[in-house]
């Protein structure tokens, strides 16, 4: 279907890419003509929108990165000339790509101006020649990042190949195909760690961007603030860091805008667990009054009063993510959070990763970003239930354990297991799946998410295996699907997302 | 139900016009600036608005702002690019009900104009 607007997106492409050499042409004469500036942000972010719709991904990566320039200029007035020439230097490339798609062609890489341009945010000294590459160091090479692409898109082929491998080596039972499947799998894995290395960056490459924003913001505001920034060192996949930047600055603005009130503290700091990075943002302000959520959430009809007094503050919290929870006059009463959490929220799941709160009143907040370090292989459990396989991932889990039927007590129609003195709510994945179920043992995952712990029965966990998620429709038919990859015998196999079976 | 779409990009235009109008949609008018939308809104008394941000003559925001103003009941579902999401913050204040980022799927614009229809 895009297909049909690939002529006007490429006129309209061409008489924006004029009218941005002419304002360049006024900016070169005049650094501190505004109209010009926003004009030149605008026409960037124009044709970032049309080229990502139109599935121009480098065009349109390079164009966001570039529209970043302006913001500064922006709000100053001024642009610099260094600024000016690259942009120069852009306009040649947009041309460039231009031509490319009108010849069919394989469209010029970006990544050299990617990464000139994220040493121009850095401040970094950067040297600008129109049309020309520098050479490389002794002992280093500049590697495109479209050819490390292709190389992990390669790999993941590859662990497709390992699982199958491995399944048909231990099927022949032939001790020196064993073997060799055994190698094959263990270097294919070695090899994939490796390529995933490459595309790792550091999180300081968005966290440098936010010392001085969130100074100047707080200057606005006359606060006075101390910002700790901690675990800046820890490297996640390129695909993470690109998105993290705007909900991590709501998250600071939010703390800034309601946590602290004239002077504080405000902590951003960065750790790994397992396969999950955290990302927590934290104040020293005055907390969030839970009390009053309890109030509002009965007042508002989301839950009847005697739920709402049992509800944990945790449980309450999680009011302040749902979009039909705040309106403006609710949420300066209870110290401001809830505007945009829901978005922040909705970023956040979108990635497959979750957003907790922790707070005490007068004592401050806590906001965590919980991400996978890459969105593209996940360690799962294989389940087998009626002859259908599925994948659910580990990052998820806590523990597993069989069960007999008898082990079960049921309590007002809500199935449920003591474990360790806890009472562990259960759901029957085979029901809801609509699969025939087996009879007899049956193991149950302990899962954990959104800071609620479930107890799935299943048939049978048949493997651990690290599976590559296939890129799909993002709205698959059900909630309780996250995705879908293909296992070793070339079938494909749904991932399931424990949320969307409450 | 009679939908204005609002963007600087004609290609913008043309698809989500196309993608409505597959839904079902009437597109009854177009605007390519905020000053446009406001002034055409007055005009054609839209069901909903999609909203762009980034325009010239007038922002996005600055329309949501203008046009709830003339009816405080409008309906407008901002559609627009990545990085752009403190913005969309923004507009969402000034009293627009939902948000679509662009590249978008045309499912997800028709799921979220039906949202917008049943509350």
């Amino acid at each position: 279907m895009l297909e049909e607007y690939l002529s006007l997106f490429i006129s309209e492409t061409e008489s924006y890419i004029k009218q941005l050499e002419n304002d360049l042409l006024v900016l070169e004469k005049d650094r501190k003509n505004r109209d010009a500036i926003l004009e030149v942000f605008r026409i960037l972010h124009t044709i970032k929108g049309m080229a990502q719709t139109m599935g121009f991904e480098e065009l349109g990566n390079l164009a966001h990165s570039v529209e970043d320039l302006l913001i500064e200029p922006k709000t100053k007035g001024e642009i610099d000339a260094k600024t000016v020439e690259f942009l120069f230097i852009i306009v040649d490339y947009f041309s460039q790509v231009l031509k490319s798609i009108k010849n069919n062609a394989v469209l010029p890489p970006a990544n050299e101006l990617l990464t000139i341009c994220e040493e121009i945010k850095q401040g970094k000294e950067v040297t600008l020649k129109r049309g020309t590459a520098e050479g490389p160091e002794l002992g280093e090479i500049r590697i495109k990042m479209s050819k490390i692409d292709n190389l992990f898109n390669l790999t993941n082929e590859l662990l497709i190949i390992r699982s199958r491998l491995v399944k048909l080596s231990s099927e022949i039972k032939n001790t020196e195909l064993q073997n060799l499947g055994e190698t094959a799998a263990r270097l294919i894995s070695a090899l994939q760690d490796e390529i995933m290395h490459l595309r790792m960056l550091p999180l300081s490459t968005v966290f440098e961007f936010f010392p001085r924003w969130l100074r100047d913001e707080a200057k606005n505001q006359n606060k006075e603030i101390e910002f700790v920034i901690t675990g800046g060192d820890l490297e996640v996949d390129r695909s993470i860091i690109d998105i993290l930047k705007e909900p991590v600055m709501h998250l600071l603005r939010n703390a800034l805008d309601h946590g602290i009130e004239n002077k504080g503290k405000i902590t951003l700091s960065a750790t790994r667990e397992k396969e999950f990075i955290r990302i927590n943002v934290s104040d020293d302000g005055k907390g969030i009054d839970s009390e009053e959520i309890r109030r509002l959430i009965v007042e508002r009809n989301l839950v009847d009063y005697n739920t709402a007094q049992t509800l944990e503050p945790g449980e309450l919290y999680r009011f302040l993510l749902r979009p039909d929870f705040s309106t403006k006059k609710d949420v300066s009463k209870v110290s401001g959070r809830g505007i945009g959490l829901d978005i922040v929220n909705k970023f956040v799941k979108d990635l497959g990763g979750r957003l907790e709160i922790k707070s005490e009143k007068g004592r401050g907040s806590t906001f965590i970003i919980e991400l996978p370090i890459s969105l593209a292989v996940i360690r799962s459990f294989i389940l087998g239930m009626d002859s259908q396989r599925y994948a659910l991932p580990l990052n998820y889990v806590q523990e597993t354990f069989y069960i007999d039927d008898k082990d079960i007590q049921t309590v007002h129609k809500h199935e449920l297991i003591k474990l360790r003195n806890n009472i562990l709510p259960l759901i029957r994945l085979p029901e809801k799946l609509n699969c025939v179920t087996k009879s007899g043992k049956k193991s149950v995952i302990v899962v954990d998410y959104e800071g609620k712990k479930r107890g799935f029965i299943v048939d049978e966990i048949l493997n651990e295996d690290e599976i590559v998620v296939k890129k799909t429709d993002r709205f698959l038919p059900s909630s309780l699907y996250s995705g879908c990859s293909i296992y070793g015998d070339g079938k494909p196999i749904l991932i399931l997302d424990p949320r969307g079976f409450e | 139900m009679r939908i204005m779409v609002v963007d600087d990009a004609m290609f913008m235009r043309r698809m989500l016009t196309d993608i409505l109008e597959k839904g079902g949609h009437t597109v009854c008018g177009e605007a390519s600036t905020g000053k446009e939308a406001v002034e055409r809104y007055k005009e054609l008394k839209p069901d909903l608005v999609t909203m762009d941000i980034i325009m010239p003559d007038m922002s996005g925001i600055e329309a949501v702002k203008e046009i709830k103003k003339i009816d405080p009941k409008a309906k407008i579902l901002m559609v627009s690019a990545m990085g752009q999401q403190a913005l969309v913050l923004e507009a969402v204040q000034a009293g627009a009900i939902d948000y679509v980022v662009k590249p978008f799927q045309p499912s997800r614009v028709l799921e979220s104009i039906e949202r917008i229809m049943k509350k």
